[in-house]
Order: C-alpha cells, then sequence, then structure tokens
C-alpha cells in the first residue's frame, strides 16, 4: 500500500498524495478521487486545503522564530532585544556655524536660549534647525563690537515634548512614545516630583547601560522598541533603577527631526524672533541624519553588539560599538596601531566615513568628541584612540570592448553610456567602502555581462589621489597610495603625473619623475613647464617616490598665492590591477575621466577578409 | 473496464460498479448501515455534472480555473446571447473536468417570472448507451 509522502509544502502535490493514498487503498468503498466535480474531490480539496494551511503556519512561526530569518519587524527587534540589542531611532543631522549678533547698550555678555530656529533650504524643501541648549558669550568681534560665538550647533527639526501622569498602581512603569520621527538618541528624560512642572522639582533620567552601577535609587530609564513599531521608555521597579511615584510627571524632551534628507544644509537663516545674527558662517554642514534602523541593520547589528559585550579590545569591538552607537556611520575602519604604517603601538585608529558628506571633507570636531567619549569607558584604557579622516583614491579607466550590432538595437553611444552607468553603480554598490578591494576581473565580467552584443573588452586602470597646495615654504607633504606604482616604462618617460599648477613667478608647472642613478625603487620628482611644444626643467627636485609602496613624499612645492589650498590631482598606474582600500583608504570610480571606446567586431560581422584590431594592455 | 480521465492517468473501474461517490447529501444517513450515503454509477457522475455547473470561478482553494461561472448571468439581460453564453461554459466546462460524460446538449429558457433560468442537460455516460438528463433552475441564492 501506497505511504503518505507528508514532506510536500505545495497544496498541488498535498491533494495529489490523498488521492493517491485514497485510490490505491484496498477494499475501498468509493472510486470518484480523479473527477473534479465529485464530492471525494471536494473533500480533498478540504484536507489538502487544511494540511497546506497548517504547514504554511508552522512554517512562518518557526522563521519568525529566529533572528537570521524573521521577516517582521516586530519579530526581529523582539529577538535583538533577547541581544541586548535596542534598535536605532531615526538620528537628526547636526550643522555647527558660528554666529555674531549685534551688541546692544552695555551688555556685560550675550546669550542664545535652546529652541531658536534657523532654517535651511535643500532642493527647494525648507528644513528647521534648532539650537538644543543654550549658549553664553562674553567674546566680541575686535572693531565692530559684535558678540560672537564661534561654535553653536544646529540640530534639524523641532523640539517637543511628551508628558505623562504616572500611576504607581501598576507594576509596569513603560510609557509609549508614538512618535515616527523622534530622535531617541538625544532624548532628554525627566521626571517631575509632582505636578509642579519647574526645574527644582525636577530629576534627570539616564538611559540604563550596564547593570554594574545600578541600585535601587539609579535613575535610569529603559528604551525599547514595541510590537507596534512604537519607542517606549520603561522605568526601574526599586530593586533594579528607581521606582516613579504616584504624583510624579514624566517629560519626554526629543527632536523630531526629518532624518537624512536634511543632510547636506549649508546655508542657514534666523527664522526666530527677537535680536537676529548680523552674520551665520557655517562650519561643517548639517551631517549624521540617518534613518531608523531598518530590519536587515537589525539582523546585523545585533549580535555584533552581543558578541562585543560593551568591551572594545578588537578591531571588531570597536567598530560594533561605533555602529551600535552612531546610525549615521556609512562605512568604518578600524585597525591597530601596530598594523599602521609607520606602526604606532599603543593606538588604536579609527576612520569613519558619515552619510551625507563627501570627500575632502574632515570628520567634525563634534563627531571626534563623540566618538572618542563613546568608547572612552569601553576601551582598555592604556590604548588612545586616534580618529583619522578618509583619504580617497580615484580609479579612472581606459575602457575598449568589441561588440556586434547585429545582436543589438542600441548604438555605439548607447552601448558605452550603458557601461558608464554601469561603472557608476559598481563604485557606488561594491567600491566606496572601507577594507574593500576592486577586483578587476569582477568589473571586466560586468562590463561583457551586461549587453549580449559586447564580445569582449579590455579595461586599463589608472589611478588618482588628490594633493592640497599650500603656498608657504618648505613645508614636507606626503601622499601615499599604498600599492606598488606600474614602473615598466620607457627609459625617461614618468610613472606619475599632475594637474598643472602656477609657480611663484607665474609659470603653469607640472609634474614628472626620472630615475636616480643607482637607485632601483627610488625616483626623484621634478617640475617642468611646456614651452611651444617642449618641456622646460624648472624645478630639478620637489620630492622622491618610491615604486614599490606607492609613497610620494614632497620636500618643497613652489606654489603661488593665487593657488594657495587648490587641490591638485597625481595620477599614476598601479602594478596591479587589483587595487586593495586598506586602513583609511576609500576607493570611488571617476567616470567623468574615463573613457569608453567601443568598435564593431568585423569578425562576428562576417567580414572574414577584414583586418582584426586587437587591443592592447598599454 | 479501463478508462481514461482529463489528466489521461488510467482508472481501474470494477465490473459491479463503475463509479461510487460521497453523497455531498449529508443529512440522509443510511437507515440500516448508520453511515453517509453512497450515490454511483448514474447518480454518482450526475452529481458531478451539476457540481461543476454550480462551481463559480476561484471558489476551489488554489484551482481558480475549476467551475463554469454561470450564476453570473443571471444579472446579464435575458436574451438570446447570454443564453448562447451559457450554453458555452457549460459546454466548455464539462469538456475540461467530466471525462466521464459525452454527447453533451444544453437546451436553456428563461424563467422570467421566477427570475431564474430553466437549464436541462442531456448526455451518455461512456459505459452506457441510455440517455441522461439532469434538470434545474438557475436562480438567485437570496
Amino acid at each position: 500500500m501506497r505511504q503518505f509522502d507528508v514532506t510536500e509544502l505545495d497544496f498541488d502535490k498535498i491533494k495529489e498524495n490523498i488521492k493517491n493514498y485514497f485510490k490505491n487503498k484496498e477494499g475501498g468503498e468509493y472510486s470518484d478521487w480523479d473527477f473534479e466535480g465529485s464530492g471525494l474531490n471536494h473533500l480533498l480539496d478540504i484536507l489538502a486545503y487544511n494540511t497546506h494551511y497548517n504547514a504554511v503556519l508552522a512554517h512562518q512561526s518557526v522563521n519568525e522564530s529566529f533572528l537570521d530569518s524573521a521577516q517582521i519587524r516586530s519579530n526581529v527587534v523582539s529577538r535583538a532585544k533577547l541581544l541586548g540589542y535596542t534598535p536605532k531611532s531615526i538620528i537628526a543631522p547636526i550643522a555647527e556655524v558660528e554666529l555674531s549678533f549685534p551688541s546692544v547698550g552695555n551688555e556685560e555678555s550675550y546669550s542664545i536660549d535652546a529652541g531658536k530656529k534657523f532654517t535651511a533650504n535643500i532642493d527647494g524643501s525648507v528644513y528647521v534647525f534648532v539650537t538644543t541648549e543654550s549658549y553664553t558669550t562674553t567674546q566680541k568681534i575686535y572693531g565692530t563690537g559684535r558678540w560672537l560665538f564661534p561654535k553653536v550647533a544646529l540640530t534639524q527639526g523641532e523640539i517637543r515634548k511628551s508628558r505623562y501622569n504616572v500611576d504607581a498602581t501598576s507594576d509596569v512603569q513603560s510609557f509609549i512614545l508614538a512618535d515616527d520621527t523622534a530622535d531617541i538618541s538625544t532624548m532628554k528624560v525627566k521626571v517631575y516630583d509632582n505636578q509642579n512642572l519647574n526645574d527644582s522639582n525636577v530629576n534627570i533620567f539616564n538611559k540604563f547601560t550596564t547593570l554594574t552601577d545600578i541600585n535601587s535609587e539609579t535613575k535610569v530609564y529603559f528604551p525599547f522598541e514595541n510590537y507596534e513599531g512604537n519607542h517606549v521608555i520603561e522605568f526601574g521597579n526599586g530593586i533594579i533603577g528607581a521606582k516613579l511615584d504616584s504624583l510624579n510627571v514624566v517629560e519626554l524632551e526629543y527632536i523630531s527631526t526629518d532624518g537624512e534628507s536634511a543632510n547636506g544644509a549649508n546655508v542657514f537663516k534666523w527664522a526666530d524672533e527677537g535680536r537676529a545674527p548680523s552674520s551665520i558662517t557655517t562650519l561643517s554642514r548639517a551631517s549624521g541624519g540617518a534613518p531608523r534602523e531598518g530590519i536587515e541593520s537589525i539582523r546585523f547589528n545585533a549580535p555584533k553588539s552581543f558578541i562585543t559585550q560593551n568591551r572594545a579590545v578588537t578591531a571588531d569591538d570597536y567598530k560594533a560599538i561605533l555602529l551600535r552607537d552612531f546610525p549615521s556611520i556609512q562605512s568604518i575602519s578600524v585597525w591597530g596601531g601596530q598594523d599602521n604604517d609607520p606602526p604606532q603601538y599603543g593606538k588604536v585608529f579609527i576612520s569613519i566615513k558619515e552619510s551625507g558628506t563627501e570627500e575632502g571633507e574632515p570628520i567634525s570636531d563634534q563627531t571626534r568628541e563623540q566618538i572618542k567619549k563613546a568608547v572612552s569607558s569601553e576601551k582598555v584604557i592604556a590604548i588612545i584612540p586616534e580618529i583619522v579622516d578618509p583619504e580617497f583614491t580615484h580609479l579612472y579607466f581606459n575602457i575598449f570592448f568589441k561588440y556586434n550590432p547585429n545582436l543589438t538595437p542600441l548604438t555605439e553611444g548607447q552601448l558605452e553610456d550603458s557601461i558608464r552607468d554601469l561603472i557608476q553603480d559598481y563604485s557606488d554598490e561594491e567600491l566606496e567602502k572601507y577594507e574593500n578591494v576592486f577586483r578587476h576581473s569582477q568589473l571586466l565580467r560586468s562590463i561583457d555581462n551586461s549587453n549580449v552584443s559586447i564580445l569582449n573588452s579590455l579595461v586599463r586602470v589608472f589611478i588618482y589621489k588628490k594633493l592640497k597646495l599650500t603656498s608657504a615654504t618648505n613645508v614636507s607633504q606626503t601622499l601615499d597610495f599604498n600599492l606598488q606604482l606600474y614602473s615598466d616604462k620607457p627609459e625617461g618617460e614618468s610613472i606619475i603625473g599632475s594637474d598643472p599648477w602656477l609657480s611663484p613667478t607665474g609659470v603653469l608647472l607640472r609634474m614628472g619623475d626620472e630615475k636616480i642613478e643607482n637607485e632601483d625603487n627610488k625616483r626623484n620628482i621634478y617640475t617642468y613647464t611646456i614651452s611651444g611644444e617642449q618641456e622646460v626643467r624648472v624645478d630639478n627636485s620637489i620630492g622622491s617616490l618610491t615604486i614599490n609602496d606607492g609613497k610620494i613624499s614632497f620636500t618643497n612645492i613652489p606654489v603661488n598665492s593665487a593657488d594657495n589650498n587648490k587641490k591638485i590631482k597625481i595620477f599614476t598606474s598601479p602594478a596591479s590591477n587589483d587595487i586593495p582600500a586598506i586602513r583609511n583608504n576609500l576607493l570611488t570610480i571617476d567616470t567623468a575621466l574615463t573613457t569608453i571606446d567601443g568598435e564593431v567586431d568585423t569578425l562576428s560581422t562576417g567580414n572574414i577578409a577584414a583586418t582584426y584590431n586587437t587591443f592592447t594592455r598599454h | 473496464m479501463m478508462l481514461s480521465d482529463k489528466n489521461q492517468s488510467t482508472l481501474k473501474i470494477s465490473n459491479e460498479k463503475y463509479y461510487s461517490d460521497l453523497s455531498l447529501y449529508f443529512s440522509a444517513v443510511h437507515p440500516n448501515l448508520k453511515d453517509i450515503p453512497k450515490t454511483k454509477d448514474f447518480e454518482a457522475v450526475k452529481q458531478s455534472v451539476k457540481n461543476l455547473i454550480l462551481t463559480n470561478f476561484g471558489e476551489r482553494p488554489f484551482q481558480s480555473n475549476i467551475g463554469s461561472g454561470v450564476t453570473r448571468y443571471l444579472f446579464e439581460p435575458a436574451d438570446a446571447f447570454t443564453i448562447v453564453s451559457m450554453k458555452e461554459d457549460i459546454m466548455k466546462v464539462l469538456k475540461d473536468y467530466e471525462p466521464r460524460v459525452n454527447g453533451v446538449e444544453v437546451s436553456i429558457s428563461d424563467d422570467i417570472d421566477r427570475n431564474a433560468f430553466d437549464i436541462t442537460i442531456k448526455y451518455n455516460v461512456i459505459f452506457s448507451p441510455n440517455r441522461q438528463e439532469i434538470n434545474f433552475a438557475l436562480e438567485r441564492l437570496r
């Protein structure tokens, strides 16, 4: 007799199994299992539907029970809660400005309160920024008599307050904040002793971080996300953390923000009453805004945060702690001092790329301080954390491809455009992260696969880094490509090149390099200008480079004051086509400098007599 | 005797009885056997034909194509075109899902006073030359 197959999950297969089972049952009284209109077939429908329904239910229930496979946010959050992980809320971007205000009469100082409003316009959308604390200054700008606030932090959003009366008869003291736009990371939790809401009556509660310092009187709150996705603030029970009393009033003061959409705001206008500032100078544009943490991010971060156990010992611990505390970090790299070049023992180096920041934009002082503060209580005491700005290595290519025009409706230009889009996507998605490798063959494969008409391709890889010029004299500068340079070139040909810049005497200079006698690895860097079509040497030596590690050191670049702080590109070719991004290096592809040349493949179009051009490596 | 259904699989049918099915009228318990009654042969086929015609598309779980959907014509003009469409739908469902009948003939007349259609279907069951007939009224349930 046929056995029941219990492993099927599809309705059709389940029904077929039941049907076969009954059909082959010896001595069965019924025979019409097969006919769709029969009563027996209706019965099979019910049996199969029921089995299918239960199978799906069991399957989903098991899936939703594990952090790795849960799909419903509340279940992912619930699993993460068991690992002691609270998902991050939306985060408000912060900008830093310098403000000056006119002084009136004989003021001895001037203050601006928390909650003062500014506005910024990004692509036609107006965003409100506020001061979240009060500032007082006694500093004046010399000669103008204006009050100067050298650094004021502006946070995007509006300050909101939510108040709750405490009912101490309830066993659980939790308060729901049903506001998706609330930035919980900067929330202030105040508990007033009674309905008299003044400052003498208030207790500030801090966010719970560790059990070690907690007793029955400690003023802590426990934030978490509930089943509906709302933020919940829970208070202690008198054993772990202070318990609330019946007369207490809880006040949650938070920033309601637009999050990442306000990143990049850099022109601010006063939008409040009272004395308006005489000038607003942006010190750092708005950055750090991030959306509410999504389920994939929770799935990634929760176990790492658990493994770290609030201790920063290994490089991965630092990463986990910072990723947990700074949702605005787009990519992070941490390396020990022993791995630095040159090694610096007793230090740990941290480099971050924040969302909303652009190349060359240094990490703001405020973020540096916050990072140091975040790791200070969790690091090994003798280790000094050092924060390093990200450095970009730009890649650009000469791309050649052969194609068969009979296989595509696209023109050569359209194919070239599609490859340009492809490498832009490749740069955005695969590169621009720390500890990443540009893999040459991967790019070739995606070019070949991008259109069926593309038959073969060649990609020549070039790189450049930007150097900030200074007109000050005797300034040593270094530029580190962190890789071996391609040096197999004819005698007399340079392996680096540069953008032109103005010399102090007004001559347009460029860089070249030449072999140093008896040195295989080191080359001298000189400057030249172009007169007619001839290179004319100007400075015999402005520095040197080493081939095997790509380090360039400049001793004294002659720069005209007009080009002070100008950034020029230093071009070269790497010895290997695969380029790693190590330590604080980030790779990005410059599509504007990339050239793309398509050519009809004469052999595949049947023109056998034609000559066939091949592409060469260099 | 071997018969083939629409899926071309073979069915073994005993000589004594060709078809036996569960009666969907569960209320009528067999007085002696104290069991739900069976329908056999012609009656089993008749029940199947009627079931198929009165099933609407999407009514059977995961098998949205089974059915004739004729009830929707109750809300169409009661004219010759509607009757032709109904006939076609009935013929199609029997052709697709009831391999035991052939020589199907459908006659439909409207019964304006009852707001219903009278449907008569004549057919042969494959093991018998005797003509079978089903007659029922298609009307609104409420």
